[in-house]
């Protein structure tokens, strides 16, 4: 590159070593990867509770399982999932990849990102450290609503369920917080904000909403562990209290925290379907300003959950949960116009990229089904609404991270995943993952309502449940084979080379992984595609 | 105004127009009370961002600028490691669990938190104040 950045790089003169410098690093891609390294294990033990969910559910009239022990069981794998893995992981992303991306040498504040972290894995343990009371763990559902979770039929699980989440809110803010500061203040010389790669900018607007979103959830936890260890009564309707102002309060945080959850996917397989396409973004601008609009209106759609209680204005929330579908298409037209007429190349991580499309599309689909109050009606509390949210952060985000760790890994490790495993991987978990939940939107139809340890010998009941099981098993061996891949890949290495991809964005301007300061040198930046446009100065930007 | 302040900015007009439709026909308090505090937030979050840009030129703010032209600028001080932080949420794990176990945990916790305070102001301490000067135990970059 002959345009060039020095940067003065003093080393440290003592650096400390092994477990201590973990424990002690400020660095963002060490960070990053603690982020993504514990997401991954909150994941395993999540995933494990939901095969034992799974096991208890697979033939009728069999709750092995038993009624509490299954409660905890579907609580922390829905709040593991959520607080623990689909957001974390991608924060762990942004984490290692956003400064990357717009060229800082590390994230803006370093102390706070490592106190983040910490904040995060500790926050995580006291969550789960409920298993290990005498009276179990929380057992009150992901959104634990109030009475039953502010009583005393709920035990010393659901204190530490709310302490630990408390802990894992200010985390997310923080790193946040920290997100927004190294955007605005550390892009590189000439990345202007409409020359930030698309994850940028999702991670901005993730961001936003985290910091709208989040402190309600804070102070529904704080009104939680008021009544429950200080004897009020904030949600106790016998005392005065209310619980539906629980519900509000939570779901004000509760349905942007989806969006928290799906917008920095949308914006991994954005990069990914652009890099595979051999193409820019189809629609740049359209595809922000879309981004944009789904943020604002996720602020305004929570009582969407509350339709049931008779206490909200249902026209205002289904109206506006409708409009909510139409940036979301167009995030379709983006990206199938970006693969129009492209040279598409099916790696791992873009077959991952089209399974988001299609998983994605289907969860979308349903949820503005039960947008309609009357829809709504009939499939709350159903197995139809299991099968809708599993479709989108499920099918939609767990797909996408994916497919973030294979386009990733060599940047990361400086090594790339074995393909012919990756494609394995990838069809185990599509199959398993379809065979799992599309059978419940059936079952939640025909009147299977969630969250019971086990259900009649109606007709078809036994056989959609079996195959969901089956299903899951299938999703469990490709669980396997990807963990079986990073060992492979890690324990025999193929160098993968600085740009093994071709990338578009900076993070491929430097060596894998990176240096300590990132970059030693930097391209010129005249589009969102700064690299491309280095090693391809005939199609570049003028 | 930077096109930042501006996106903050528009988050605040959209809960401002959302929050007094809503209220007009709900009349429910709660929501409205979110959403106007929500447009609080992002108001002033954009107006500390425009207040700032007005005081700071970033090179990344100009579109033909060539890397090499802002060679030497200084980007930051960037902590290399510190121990407080981990202190720090120890001490808010143990205090926080302090409340359901009991009080003494929580003086247990707030003496962490308090020492990991202490830690960071120390660590400021030691950042020079004279430019150009690299502390010991930070790194320090410029392009």
């Amino acid at each position: 590159m002959n345009a060039t950045t020095a940067a003065t790089l003093p080393v440290p003169p003592s650096k400390p070593l092994g477990l201590l410098d973990w424990l002690t690093s400020t660095n963002h891609k060490q960070i990053g990867t603690l982020y993504i390294v514990t997401t991954l294990g909150f994941f395993g033990l999540s995933g494990l509770m939901a095969m034992l969910i799974r096991a208890d559910l697979t033939v009728p009239n069999n709750p092995w399982l038993g009624r509490q022990l299954y409660a905890e069981m579907f609580t922390l794998h829905g709040t593991a999932m959520i607080f623990l893995v689909i957001a974390p992981f991608a924060l762990g992303i942004a984490n290692y990849i956003l400064p990357l991306q717009v060229g800082a040498p590390d994230m803006a504040y370093p102390r706070l990102n490592a106190l983040s972290y910490w904040l995060f894995l500790l926050g995580g343990l006291v969550v789960m450290s409920g298993l290990l009371t005498r009276d179990g763990a929380a057992a009150a559902g992901w959104y634990a609503y109030a009475p039953l979770s502010t009583t005393g039929a709920a035990g010393t699980g659901q204190d530490l369920w709310a302490v630990g989440l408390l802990m894992v809110l200010a985390s997310s803010t923080m790193t946040a917080i920290n997100l927004i500061a190294t955007t605005v203040l550390y892009r590189a010389p000439g990345m202007l904000m409409w020359r930030l790669p698309i994850f940028v900018w999702d991670m901005i607007v993730t961001s936003m909403l985290i910091l709208m979103a989040f402190p309600p959830l804070a102070a529904t936890l704080a009104g939680m562990l008021i009544d429950r260890l200080l004897g009020g009564h904030l949600f106790d309707p016998s005392h005065g209290g209310s619980a539906v102002l629980y519900q509000h309060m939570f779901w004000f945080f509760g349905h942007p925290e989806v969006y928290v959850m799906v917008l920095p996917y949308f914006g991994i397989v954005t990069e990914i379907i652009a890099v595979f396409s051999r193409k820019p973004v189809f629609g740049y601008t359209g595809f922000v300003l879309s981004t944009l609009a789904i943020a604002g209106l996720s602020m305004s759609v929570w009582a969407h959950h509350m339709f049931t209680t008779g206490a909200v204005l249902n026209p205002f929330f289904s109206a506006m949960s409708f409009a909510i579908a139409v940036p979301t298409g167009i995030k379709y037209v983006n990206w199938i116009g970006t693969m129009w007429r492209g040279a598409i190349i099916p790696s791992t991580a873009m077959l991952f990229s089209v399974g988001f499309l299609l998983n994605f599309l289907l969860g979308g689909v349903t949820g503005v089904m039960i947008a309609s109050p009357p829809i709504d009606y009939w499939a709350n509390a159903t197995y139809f609404l299991v099968a809708h949210f599993h479709y989108v952060l499920g099918g939609g985000s767990m797909f996408a991270a994916l497919a973030a760790v294979y386009y990733w890994f060599p940047k990361i490790t400086g090594v790339t995943l074995r393909e012919t495993w990756g494609r394995l991987n990838f069809w185990l978990i599509f199959i398993g993952f379809n065979a799992t939940f599309w059978p419940m939107h059936w079952l939640g139809l025909w009147g299977m309502q969630r969250r019971t340890v086990t259900y009649p010998d109606l007709p078809h009941w036994g056989t959609l449940n079996l195959i969901s099981s089956v299903g899951a098993a299938v999703m469990f061996v490709g669980v396997l084979v990807f963990l079986w891949n990073l060992w492979v890949s890690l324990r025999w290495r193929v160098p993968a080379g600085d740009n093994p991809w071709d990338g578009f964005t900076l993070e491929w301007a430097t060596t894998s992984p990176p240096p300590e300061f990132n970059f030693e040198r930097l391209p010129p930046i005249r589009s969102e595609r700064p690299v491309w446009d280095f090693h391809h100065p005939a199609t570049s930007a003028p | 105004m930077t096109r930042t302040a501006i996106v903050f900015l528009g988050a605040a007009t959209f809960s401002a127009v959302v929050g007094t439709i809503y209220w007009f026909v709900s009349y429910e308090p709660a929501g409205t009370f979110m959403l106007l505090t929500m447009m609080t937030g992002m108001g002033l979050a954009s107006a500390y961002i425009a207040l700032l840009s007005r005081r700071a030129s970033l090179s990344s703010d100009q579109p033909a600028i060539e890397p090499h032209a802002a060679c030497g600028e200084a980007v930051g001080l960037f902590a290399s490691h510190s121990p407080w932080p981990v202190v720090f949420a120890l001490g808010c794990a143990v205090g926080l669990t302090g409340l359901i176990y009991g009080w003494w945990l929580v003086a247990v916790g707030a003496a962490g938190v308090l020492g990991a305070i202490l830690g960071f102001m120390r660590e400021d301490r030691l950042v020079p104040r004279e430019a150009g000067a690299a502390p010991p135990e930070d790194r320090s970059a410029s392009r």
